[in-house]
């Protein structure tokens, strides 16, 4: 059965039906990436230097305190809790954002480039970046050129961070020579082998070493990222067949390194290959991978040209369903199935949101911006349902259902619409309207392949 | 849930999934298991530094090359000692119920990436250029049960939330984590099974999970405010459980029934900086797993050998941060009482420079693929062609060591 553009747009480019469902047409999508991205104004998180505020005023009451200012530790205490509180209000306006942008499109690209530029929070430090990456480094920059959103990524100080590029010395650096540090590789592999390449690219070991000694000097200070020269290793490095560098290093030798390598032929296929696994199937159509990266090439990166590329091909409104929506997607979707309104939204605790979405969202295989490493969140639907991640999704519909107390006013029928469409498939009408009672009917449609998948 | 219902759930699960790839599945094979020993694999992800864990102070070279490490470390043979953050496992060296392969990697080279080094060593293929020729992903533990009798989808447990390519292929087998359930009716469930119907990978995974949170609960499935309280239960247990223990707990609880093999992982290797930190934690979740494994097993433990492998080794010289980043040669740890322990198997190859492997690494002298599938040979009794063709592809065991009792 033929499924209409709006639902196939509503499922492959946005965060399912519900409200400021995008009109199907791919004029829309790309419109949607012109248009002012207000929301972030209705639902503001914070940046570096929130966060570097941050840090600085708990360490220096830690430090008061140590030094026996009984006062400090009770301001110490509640700086912590002043850190824990900005971020879950930017978390919460994470999903609000998403569930109620009408520029749907724009949102599942900023969780695509932040899980293709991943930075993991895997420490109380990193916890208190990873918002002000997506806010500065990755949400401005997604319909720009590439090598504009690889060169914010890369030398965003979360990234500097997360890859450890920050702490990596050049051994013949004035630093270097001085103490004994050195070149951590960490960031350079993950730069051609996750960000930009691909692991088939055309590079080698001695690439990953010389492009490791080409990025020392790059630091994360106060401000932001700061380029020390005393760091920097001197001399030339070799990189994929050209020099760059000198004997004064510079952060323009960088730029000109990152301008380069987001040009590469493989750059464009990994690139673009990402894109449409991400939203089309594992396995996307060839035609639309050599239109895609063609598009890629011929602009030299031009996202906007390469997103049109993807919305204007004949495979753009085919048949959905090869891809199973993540955790967030699902729990997002979800909720603007439900009818949730902003109103209700905001007036959830931080407590409920922790009980009704962060913490089931650990049951289906997800904690929120933490995943196990720089590779981010797994595309493919075999990782997303296992049985016991499974049993988590229907866990959360069965609870999310009663705590929102749509178990109670929603009818299961209208429900299936809402939430499908025109998607529904036989048996799942069937049990949405022979269910035992109307929190399982609900359940059950979340539970549907047809809702998890996209 | 009824014994008879339980074999309903997974006899039909089996022949939704993979009966016509495995034609040794028929409801009546279940009376029997292949065999009374136990097999662990703990994928260690992120490449855990062999060289630190089980250090070689007795190579005049080791010490010029890491002048920052955790103190305190174990000795265990004069040539080799081990990570002080093991200490509780020395009892069980002394025992003889552990023991390392040093110097060992899969046929992984070069490009040194986790995401391809971990996908070799689970799909145990001979180059990662085999493994995309082969027609779908399959793991080496699946192949080697497609080898024996009297196999279902209870003989083999993923254990944990992620996906393993270890135990994908034509063999059923199990997956679960702990603490989990599903909150529906006997009718609800009735439905998702129609719903799923024709969605393979739904349909799989639910039937599992139907049947897994009705026996790992120990009976009906609670409804009303029981329910929710079971949730909120869950919910705490996902939060606040010691993992690895929760892991081997689970692994141990389905050994004690029909599971005969088991695989899970641990991550946390990935010790690019300040290193004597960062190594601790892994240590001590890998150390709880195997003590958790002993103690839970009780008598089968006698009848059980586990495998703890990493996708690479990591660098000789230590990195400009305290750390060590990608390199090739690394160690295998083995536990058990099955096992032959007290030694540290392998041959080594110096730490000179000239001894090194790109001038970086550590050397590997064996494939890590012999020590499992000699593992697998002296537990299952697999025949050495049938582990050199069809479990790992172009293995040659002539070799590999012999450590099972």
């Amino acid at each position: 059965m033929a499924h209409s553009p709006e639902t196939i747009s509503a499922f492959r480019y946005g965060f399912g039906l519900g409200q400021h469902q995008p009109t199907a047409t791919p004029e829309n999508l790309i419109a949607q990436l012109h248009a002012a991205d207000t929301i972030t104004q209705a639902y503001p998180t914070f940046g570096f230097d929130a966060a570097v505020a941050q840090f600085s005023e708990f360490a220096r009451l830690t430090k008061a305190e140590k030094s026996g200012d009984a006062q400090a530790g009770q301001q110490r205490q509640q700086a912590r809790k002043d850190m824990r509180k900005i971020q879950e209000d930017a978390l919460r306006h994470v999903f609000f954002r998403a569930m109620y942008s009408p520029n749907q499109f724009r949102e599942r690209l900023v969780h695509f480039w932040l899980n293709h530029f991943t930075v993991s929070a895997k420490n109380a430090r990193l916890s208190l970046l990873v918002i002000p990456f997506v806010e500065e480094a990755i949400r401005p920059h997604i319909a720009s050129n590439f090598t504009t959103l690889l060169t914010q990524a890369t030398l965003h100080p979360a990234m500097l961070d997360y890859l450890d590029q920050s702490a990596s010395i050049g051994p013949n650096s004035i630093a270097g020579r001085r103490r004994d540090r050195g070149l951590n590789e960490n960031l350079a592999r993950e730069l051609l082998e996750l960000h930009t390449l691909g692991v088939n690219g055309a590079y080698t070991q001695t690439d990953v070493r010389q492009l490791a000694e080409l990025l020392t000097g790059l630091r994360t200070g106060r401000q932001g990222m700061i380029y020390q020269r005393q760091w920097a290793e001197p001399g030339t490095e070799q990189i994929l067949g050209k020099t760059y560098g000198g004997d004064r290093p510079q952060l323009a030798h960088i730029h000109e390194f990152l301008d380069d390598l987001a040009r590469r032929a493989d750059t464009a296929t990994h690139i673009t290959r990402k894109l449409a696994v991400h939203f089309f199937s594992d396995n996307p159509p060839q035609d639309l991978l050599a239109h895609m990266a063609s598009t890629y090439r011929v602009s030299g990166g031009d996202l906007m040209q390469v997103y049109g590329a993807m919305l204007t091909n004949k495979h753009s409104f085919s048949a959905i369903g090869a891809k199973v929506r993540t955790p967030f997607e699902y729990v997002v979707s979800g909720l603007r199935a439900l009818g949730i309104t902003s109103t209700e939204a905001e007036n959830y605790s931080s407590r409920h949101f922790r009980r009704d979405i962060t913490l089931p969202m650990r049951l289906m295989g997800q904690v929120m911006f933490r995943p196990a490493g720089p590779d981010g969140w797994p595309e493919d639907a075999s990782a997303w349902i296992t049985p016991s991640n499974l049993a988590g999704r229907l866990q959360w519909a069965m609870q999310i259902t009663r705590a929102t107390g749509r178990s109670q006013s929603l009818d299961p029928r209208l429900f299936l619409t809402q939430a499908l469409g025109d998607l529904a498939s036989k048996q799942t009408r069937f049990a949405a309207s022979n269910a035992a009672n109307r929190q399982e009917a609900l359940a059950l449609i979340l539970a549907s392949p047809e809702f998890n998948r996209r | 849930m009824s014994s008879s219902r339980r074999r309903f759930l997974l006899n039909t699960m089996a022949l939704g999934c993979s009966a016509a790839a495995n034609p040794l599945i028929t409801p009546v094979t279940y009376a029997a298991t292949p065999s009374n020993n136990r097999l662990v694999v703990i994928i260690l992800r992120g490449g855990m530094d062999g060289l630190d864990v089980v250090r070689p102070v007795g190579d005049q070279n080791f010490a010029t090359y890491r002048t920052d490490m955790a103190t305190g470390a174990h000795d265990l043979n004069g040539m080799f000692a081990l990570h002080p953050a093991l200490g509780d496992l020395m009892p069980m060296w002394r025992m003889g119920e552990l023991g390392f392969a040093h110097a060992v990697s899969t046929p992984y080279r070069d490009k040194r990436s986790h995401f391809d080094g971990q996908d070799l060593l689970e799909a145990g293929y001979a180059s990662i250029a085999q493994k995309q020729a082969a027609t779908g992903t399959t793991g080496w533990l699946n192949r080697m049960l497609t080898l024996l009798p009297n196999v279902h989808a209870e003989t083999a447990f993923a254990v944990g939330q992620d996906d393993l390519i270890l135990l994908s292929g034509d063999a059923p087998h199990s997956s679960w984590s702990p603490g989990r359930s599903l909150p529906l009716s006997v009718q609800g469930q009735n439905f998702l099974e129609r719903m799923y119907e024709n969605d393979p990978l739904f349909h799989a995974s639910a039937q599992t999970a139907i049947t897994l949170s009705a026996e790992t609960l120990g009976g009906e499935v609670a409804e009303g405010e029981d329910m929710m309280a079971q949730m909120a239960d869950n919910l705490k247990a996902a939060r606040n459980a010691d993992r690895a223990q929760a892991l081997a707990r689970f692994t141990a609880e389905q050994m004690h029934q029909d599971t005969r093999i088991a695989a899970f992982s641990i991550g946390g290797w990935d010790t690019h900086r300040n290193q004597p930190n960062s190594m601790r934690n892994a240590l001590q979740q890998l150390s709880t797993a195997l003590r958790t494994l002993k103690t839970d097993l009780g008598p089968i433990w006698g009848k059980t050998a586990v495998l703890c492998m990493t996708e690479f080794g990591r660098t000789v010289r230590q990195n400009g941060t305290q750390g060590t980043d990608h390199g090739t040669g690394g160690a295998l740890l083995y536990a058990g009482g099955a096992v032959r322990g007290k030694q540290v198997l392998g041959r080594w190859p110096g730490l000179a420079d000239h001894q090194l492997y790109q001038q970086r690494d550590l050397m590997p002298t064996a494939d890590v693929r012999g020590l499992a599938a000699s593992a697998m040979q002296g537990l299952f009794g697999h025949s050495t062609s049938d582990l050199e063709r069809v479990v790992f592809p172009n293995l040659d065991m002539t070799d590999a060591a012999k450590f099972i009792l």
